[in-house]
């Protein structure tokens, strides 16, 4: 009996199709206040003074809360504590808030929030990151030159594998934020607790052990008294961190006090102000082949946009350096990505994590490189890609598992019907005068499981599992269930560790107070890592159990075998009930913490081994480009994966269609417009910031192709991340080819006007 | 200013006092309690917070109590209780439609709305009529495939 591996039903669906799941805005307590945020009025200036005396008059107002009123320290953040929870000496960006209004009703708080005054006085607004650097306007004074840090990732000698080239190709592209767009806008809530000097927190966190560590800093209660319990998440993509942790700091510290519980959501405008989003970055790229197209070197310089905080962004830029040359073969490498400080909106996690940009620009400089060499974009791929021996880019000697890059794009190309496909519309394309033109694009990526090297010694895992005297197997863990089905996945994996029925498993929600401290859900590492600690305290308790067996049996346990509710011994087999109550009669106690951690792997900062191991992904688009509306229709995508092991297989497809689809967004339409004289957003809800809907996406297919890992606990890696990083670079690459020009197109998102405006410049107006 | 306003709300009759200026969504998710109806934008376009009034799909974000009045509505929570949103409930969780679950309860209700107008939708109907629902989880095809398999199944 294998749970692992079955597409079991989610553990929360009947929850979520009934309407009773309860999400962090569901939540009401007795006595609640509603808060609400006052946020700056430029995204660059001296705050000279704030009067709240005025708002703490209106009408069911019980507090408003400022800086001088948190009483430790003033920042948070998961790495770089830069992130003011309330501005205090200055306003960095205009998703800064400067005090947060409580009062008896939401509207109360809405109305008393306008008569908040501040004073301030505006300095220069930085807001593109190539003035920012060594700009005299100085963001965080820590960073005199505005630069916050970056990897030059480096292997061999790039000037000689450009003297050896026989043909090059430099090329420059650009990102633009990109939106999380969970569906459900920030929702918190913090419960003082009467009988001591205690709060309890829900809502839509991410992660909540670093929201513990903030409100630890900031408030100054122990740990053990800051209880934190995610509601149901209402999707999150990397973004329900930072931002949800400093509203919830708000909540806490009204709560605390007022001694009322603190009730705090944003609108969707608000939400789109003060979120953080994916990285906008400019890339410049010099590749280096041989006449028949093989890759000599590699050559990238990228610069990301910080925003006003830190956030995630060297981190960010090690995932864009160490991932972005993607899964090829080459002798040379040097990929510089640094990150600079701005006041636009901050930008951290989202979803691939600085890799999406970079396959975006690497596999069009491949299609350019393959254009001018002479071979199609499928061949120029065959010829480079890694197989099982391979040394990666950054120097990581890929022989522990099966690097199956090959079987995966091929196995997409297949579904794709690429090769028919393509010479069939090389010919149609060879007219001038047609005006709907198709084009066809392949993306490949082998994205690193896990933190990476740049965490080396940090990452890890935690799980609290016990047995309780009915035999039910309680799980309880930190990695958070976000919408992506991780609950479901780890109560498999429970099962299969444990030797039992997957009926015989719960999974409690997470609660800090009874979860042990573990690293979050991101990265791509809740089911890898999760998985993991699962077995490890698996492991521990057959330990105990088989410790009672062999007392009250009097029978030797070497060899002992849990599986199938069983518990089997060389010449006995009780059941696992029988042997949880000969547990529980000897007064032990079948229960036990799993750890995992990951290895340190061999990295020196610029090659070496910058992941454990990697997943491996290839995104296949075919387009089709109206060039009279400049409107691109997909029509079909092909997502094939390399799970490992495929833990619930249904799950997995979920990840590949959500990822083809956010994918498609941000090739084709997502633009938050930023005005970079003040740093605003103009689109700020769903009626200009544009994502796909039923009506855009077609009948896309997601594809596994599994390879057991060898260096995971049962075989699997996890899916989020890798599910989505492809696909900006295939269906651009599809639309450049539709414009007869790879590369043509350089900066995202290819939206109507960018379109419409190259067909005419390459096709002429309507005949 | 409040008023009474009366209306059938999941197969039961309501008489509560609102402003009829107040959003609808607002009535039903504090007055009512009834908090399976979502709110992801605020201004229609988004869907969460999509309810069935006189069988016609409606974003009650956009709706205002005193246009309740009279009406017959159903919202996520009476879904269970008809044949058709308990089959669309069955199916959106044997087809992988439901990930996170905030859209989840505006999706059903204009899957219920569609096929209470049209029992027998073609695949493109079903994408239109869940067009003004964004979803950023599943990538539609799994909610469609969904919604395809509860008319199979109610014709069965």
């Amino acid at each position: 009996m294998y749970t692992v591996g079955q597409s079991v039903k989610r553990i929360d669906a009947d929850a979520k199709v009934l309407g009773t799941a309860q999400f962090g805005d569901d939540e009401r307590y007795p006595g609640m206040l509603y808060l609400k945020g006052v946020y700056a009025k430029y995204a660059h200036a001296k705050i000279l003074s704030v009067d709240t005396s005025e708002a703490e008059k209106m009408p069911g107002v019980a507090i408003v809360v400022t800086a001088k009123d948190i009483p430790c320290e003033k920042m948070i953040g998961e790495i770089f504590i830069d992130q003011y929870v309330l501005a205090d000496d200055k306003t960095r960006y205009l998703g800064d808030v400067v005090a947060v209004v409580a009062a008896d009703t939401q509207d109360q708080a809405n109305e008393a929030a306008k008569h908040v005054k501040v004073e301030y006085e505006p300095l220069p607004v930085l807001s593109d990151p190539r003035t920012a650097i060594g700009n005299e306007q100085v963001i965080n004074p820590d960073y005199p030159d505005n630069i916050c840090g970056g990897v030059h990732a480096l292997k061999g000698d790039i000037d000689k594998a450009f003297a050896e080239s026989d043909v090059i190709v430099e090329s420059h592209f650009e990102t633009g934020h990109v939106e999380h767009a969970y569906i459900e806008p920030e929702a918190v809530n913090a419960i003082p607790n009467p009988m001591r000097p205690e709060v309890t927190i829900t809502g839509s966190l991410q992660a909540p052990y670093n929201l513990r560590i903030s409100v630890h800093r900031c408030l100054g209660l122990p740990m053990s008294q800051i209880i934190i319990r995610p509601s149901a998440v209402g999707g999150s993509f990397g973004g329900k961190i930072e931002t949800a942790e400093a509203m919830a700091v708000r909540a806490a510290l009204v709560a605390l006090k007022t001694g009322r519980p603190a009730h705090y959501k944003l609108t969707r405008e608000e939400s789109i102000t003060e979120s953080y989003k994916r990285h906008p970055i400019t890339f410049d790229l010099k590749l280096g082949c041989d006449k028949e197209g093989h890759i000599k070197g590699l050559k990238v310089n990228a610069l990301g946009d910080s925003g006003a905080y830190i956030n995630m962004s060297p981190p960010v830029m090690y995932k864009t350096a160490t991932l972005g040359p993607g899964p090829y073969r080459m002798d040379a490498l040097d990929y510089d990505a640094v990150a600079v400080i701005t006041n636009n909106v901050h930008t951290g996690s989202m979803r691939g994590f600085g890799t999406p940009q970079a396959i975006f620009a690497m596999e069009n400089t491949m299609d350019m490189m393959a254009a001018k060499i002479g071979i199609s974009p499928l061949e120029m791929r065959r010829r480079n890609l890694l197989q099982n021996g391979d040394v990666s880019p950054c120097g990581h000697l890929l022989d522990f598992h099966e690097v199956s890059i090959r079987s995966v794009m091929e196995k997409a190309v297949k579904e794709m019907d690429y090769e028919r496909k393509y010479a069939e519309i090389m010919e149609e394309n060879r007219d001038p005068k047609r005006r709907k033109r198709r084009g066809l694009g392949i993306a490949t990526s082998m994205r690193g499981a896990s933190i990476g090297a740049d965490g080396n010694g940090f990452d890890v895992s935690r799980v609290l599992i016990e047995v309780m005297p009915d035999a039910n197997v309680h799980v309880n863990i930190g990695l958070v269930e976000i919408g992506q089905g991780l609950r479901t996945a780890q109560a498999e994996m429970a099962a299969e560790g444990m030797g039992v029925p997957f009926d015989r498993v719960t999974m409690g929600e997470t609660d800090t107070s009874r979860s042990p401290v573990t690293g979050a859900c991101i990265a791509s590492r809740g089911t890898m890592m999760g998985g993991a600690a699962i077995k490890d305290a698996c492991i521990k308790i057959h330990k105990i159990i088989a410790d009672a067996c062999a007392a009250v049996y009097k029978k030797p346990v070497d060899d002992i075998v849990f599986e199938n509710d069983r518990v089997r011994f060389a010449d006995m087999d009780i059941s696992f009930p029988e042997a949880v109550k000969a547990c529980y009669d000897r007064n032990m106690t079948p229960m036990a913490v799993g750890t995992y951690f990951v290895p340190v792997t061999n990295w020196d900062g610029h090659t070496g081994e910058p992941f454990y191991t990697y997943t491996y992904s290839c995104h296949v688009a075919e387009v089709e480009v109206d060039l009279d509306c400049g409107t691109v229709e997909v029509l079909k995508m092909v997502g094939c994966h390399d799970p490992g092991r495929a833990v619930n297989p249904d799950a997995v497809k979920g990840q590949i269609y959500g990822g083809l689809t956010m994918a498609e967004g941000m090739a084709l339409f997502e633009d938050l417009g930023l005005n970079r004289k003040d740093a605003s957003l103009k689109n700020r809800n769903y009626e200009n910031y544009i994502i796909p809907t039923a009506m855009d996406v077609p009948e896309n297919v997601p594809i596994i192709d599994e390879h057991h890992d060898p260096r995971t606990a049962f075989g699997g890696r996890s899916m989020g991340e890798p599910a989505t990083e492809p696909g900006a670079g295939a269906i651009t690459c599809a639309v450049n080819m539709a414009l007869g020009k790879p590369g043509y197109l350089t900066s995202l998102p290819f939206d109507l006007d960018k379109v419409f405006f190259a067909g005419q410049e390459l096709f002429g107006e309507e005949a | 200013m409040k008023q009474t306003l009366s209306f059938t709300l999941n197969h039961k009759p309501y008489t509560i006092e609102a402003d009829p200026c107040d959003r609808f969504l607002d009535v039903l998710r504090n007055d009512l309690s009834l908090r399976g109806t979502k709110e992801g934008c605020g201004v229609g376009e988004c869907g969460a917070c999509t309810i069935v009034i006189n069988s016609n799909a409606v974003t009650s974000c956009l709706v205002l109590a005193g246009q309740a009045d009279g009406a017959d509505i159903m919202t996520v929570e009476g879904l269970s209780e008809t044949e058709i949103g308990s089959v669309l409930q069955r199916c959106f969780i044997e087809n992988g439609a439901v990930q996170c679950g905030f859209c989840t309860p505006g999706m059903l209700m204009s899957a219920y709305a569609l096929l209470q107008h049209n029992p027998n939708p073609t695949r493109e109907e079903i994408k239109e009529a869940i067009a003004g629902n964004l979803c950023r989880c599943t990538g539609y095809v799994p909610i469609v495939n969904s919604i395809e398999a509860a008319v199979k199944s109610l014709q069965s």
